[in-house]
């Protein structure tokens, strides 16, 4: 186990952060990073002695929404099982400042992973590294993982490709719009360099950064441990994900798959409330992810 | 990798200070977002409470409607408090809806909060399910001048009902009608995701309605009447904002045939209906429209009465 070295060891700005005890002697503790005007804002988990250490770069435009207590909760999860976690929204969405340019792209998001592991290395000291990407953040969470030797990959029903990511996003936009439908969503971005999704701009930046990267691409050839999550109505994994992990296994990776059913959207927020503590797919998420992440090689 | 050291971490932006904070409200911990006017900016002692609709949204709220609203109002010297109530974004707890019990009181503890920081006016500002802990709080505030409730559940609540539950679906002869456009039928049969996606919603929506059949109806009440009676009694000024689409609207609607009507005519209560649907903010326009409506609210308190 590694020996924590809290926060404290970093000399913060008054007001930059907020921290708060959470049972068995672990804290939680939520900041903003970075400079004025650029800040990112995170929440790390952090338990007495970190086994391991996740970053998790988390979705975004309406999925931030339906996926942010699910992305909460299995922190807290697995900070009780001595992982330390960080959590953050990317510039330009949530509580962050705008990136330069306003709109996010690939690089400012990797930026600002890269800001908040650092962060994360400065709370755990060295223990096992891992990642986790939800859908877009698949994208991210893979470049990020690259980087470094070791890493291993979580990826939560992850966009494989830049393309297909916003090919969904305009058809739910599409589908969402019952009484007026409108133009195409590529169409208009491609005209006005923005568009509505969901009460969300996204701009032309952001999707021409993304849309010709894969997750495969920015992985590289490394052969690593990756758990691949489906959470979808289709309870077996569907074709792209199965080629993709048999692909991965072909060239020595060490892959995993599940596939949980989720009845709900990532896209559209419920019309029925649901408390997310009590669905049981995500009690299977969390137990899916720790289960995976704690027969991993611990910090000696 | 090659991160920087992480810079712990500037708490301005622009000519906001922003100071995340965990209030302890009984057991729990509430998460929020203080923003404050930057030192250039004469605090004014107007606040505002920003409280957001349940358990899928987070203190920037949809599209950072809050946490964008909340940087304008600091520069114009006016102090804010997002939330995330209990159960939700970053606080501790499970979700509840309720209009009593700890929804309320993470409401009351953030216009305490506010109190104690020098905020003498607050107005309190909440987003469907939002709007009941905003209205209860505000009963035990004397410091709340106004409310903005945005797409509130004022409607029918059966008993034993949780607040939104009494918000049904809308009438099948309203839901055909609104699919009925050309452009949807062209796209019903072209778009196979599109199709695939309406005949879930239809049956969910059969399903919901043969459910709601075979039961008895119980006698109901109106939510938030007398809140409104008392708070309007108060001189509090009360906005309340609906889409002429929103399922919520219709329900008030209902409601405003009997006692509720004659509180909602009082001079205090202003009300505003949108075409189209308000509820879900997932429109840039409806947001910049909610947000002019807060900081005109924000913007009467600026000057002491």
């Amino acid at each position: 186990m590694a020996n924590l070295a809290i926060v404290d060891a970093v000399a913060p700005v008054a007001g930059s952060l907020a921290t708060r005890p959470v049972a068995g002697g672990g804290r939680e503790v939520a900041a903003f990073l970075g400079p004025a005007g650029g800040r990112v804002f995170a929440v790390t988990h952090l338990p007495l002695e970190a086994a391991h250490a996740l970053v998790i770069c988390g979705a975004t435009y309406s999925e931030q929404l339906t996926s942010y207590r699910t992305d909460v909760l299995l922190a807290r999860w697995l900070a009780d099982r001595g992982v330390a976690v960080v959590r953050f929204h990317y510039r330009g969405t949530g509580n962050s400042d705008d990136p330069p340019g306003r709109f996010p792209t690939f690089d400012t998001m990797t930026e600002d992973a890269e800001l908040v592991t650092a962060w994360l290395r400065t709370c755990t000291g060295p223990c096992p590294l891992a990642y986790s990407g939800s859908r877009l953040g698949a994208l991210i969470a893979a470049r990020c993982v690259s980087s470094e030797q070791g890493p291993e990959l979580i990826l939560l029903e992850p966009a494989l490709t830049g393309r297909q990511y916003f090919r969904e996003l305009f058809r739910a936009r599409r589908a969402a719009g019952l009484r007026n439908p409108g133009i195409d969503g590529l169409t208009q971005l491609e005209h006005s360099g923005e568009v509505d999704a969901f009460g969300n701009r996204v701009g032309w930046p952001t999707y021409a950064s993304f849309r010709d990267r894969s997750v495969e691409q920015e992985l590289g050839a490394v052969p690593r441990a990756v758990l691949l999550v489906q959470l979808a109505s289709a309870a077996e994994l569907r074709n792209d994900l199965l080629a993709q992990s048999l692909h991965w296994a072909e060239q020595g990776f060490e892959v995993s798959s599940v596939a949980i059913r989720q009845r709900r959207s990532w896209w559209f927020i419920p019309e029925a409330w649901e408390s997310e503590e009590t669905r049981p797919e995500t009690t299977e998420l969390l137990h899916a992810v720790a289960g995976w992440l704690m027969a991993r090689p611990a910090a000696s | 990798m090659s991160a920087a050291a992480p810079h712990l971490g500037s708490s301005t932006a622009g000519d906001a200070v922003e100071t995340p904070l965990w209030l302890s409200v009984g057991s729990e911990s509430v998460f929020t977002i203080l923003t404050e006017p930057a030192e250039a900016t004469e605090p004014t002692g107007a606040g505002v409470v920003l409280l957001h609709s349940g358990v899928y949204t987070m203190t920037a709220h949809s599209g950072r409607i809050w946490a964008r609203t909340a940087s304008t109002l600091a520069a114009r010297g006016c102090s804010t408090m997002r939330v995330d109530l209990t159960g939700s974004g970053e606080s501790s707890g499970v979700f509840q809806r309720r209009g009593s019990g700890q929804p309320v009181e993470d409401t009351s503890a953030a216009i305490t909060e506010l109190e104690r920081r020098g905020v003498t006016r607050v107005v309190a500002v909440g987003h469907c399910f939002g709007a009941v802990p905003a209205m209860m709080a505000a009963l035990e505030h004397p410091c709340v001048r106004g409310l903005v409730l945005v797409a509130p559940p004022l409607t029918w609540v059966k008993p034993g009902q949780t607040t939104l539950q009494g918000g049904g679906p809308a009438p099948l002869a309203q839901a055909a009608r609104s699919i009925m456009s050309a452009a949807v039928l062209r796209r019903v049969l072209t778009d196979p995701a599109y199709r695939g996606w309406l005949l879930r919603r239809a049956y969910r929506r059969g399903r919901r309605a043969s459910l709601d059949g075979s039961r008895q109806e119980p006698p109901r009440t109106i939510l938030g009447l007398e809140p409104l009676r008392t708070l309007t009694d108060r001189g509090v000024k009360i906005k309340i904002l609906y889409g002429a689409d929103d399922a919520l609207y219709r329900d008030f609607q209902r409601s405003l045939d009997d006692e509720l009507g004659p509180i909602i005519r009082r001079p205090s209560v202003e009300m505003d209906v949108q075409p189209g649907q308000l509820h879900n903010l997932d429109r840039l326009a409806v947001q910049d429209y909610l947000r002019q409506v807060i900081e005109a609210s924000a913007g009467d308190l600026l000057t002491p009465a």
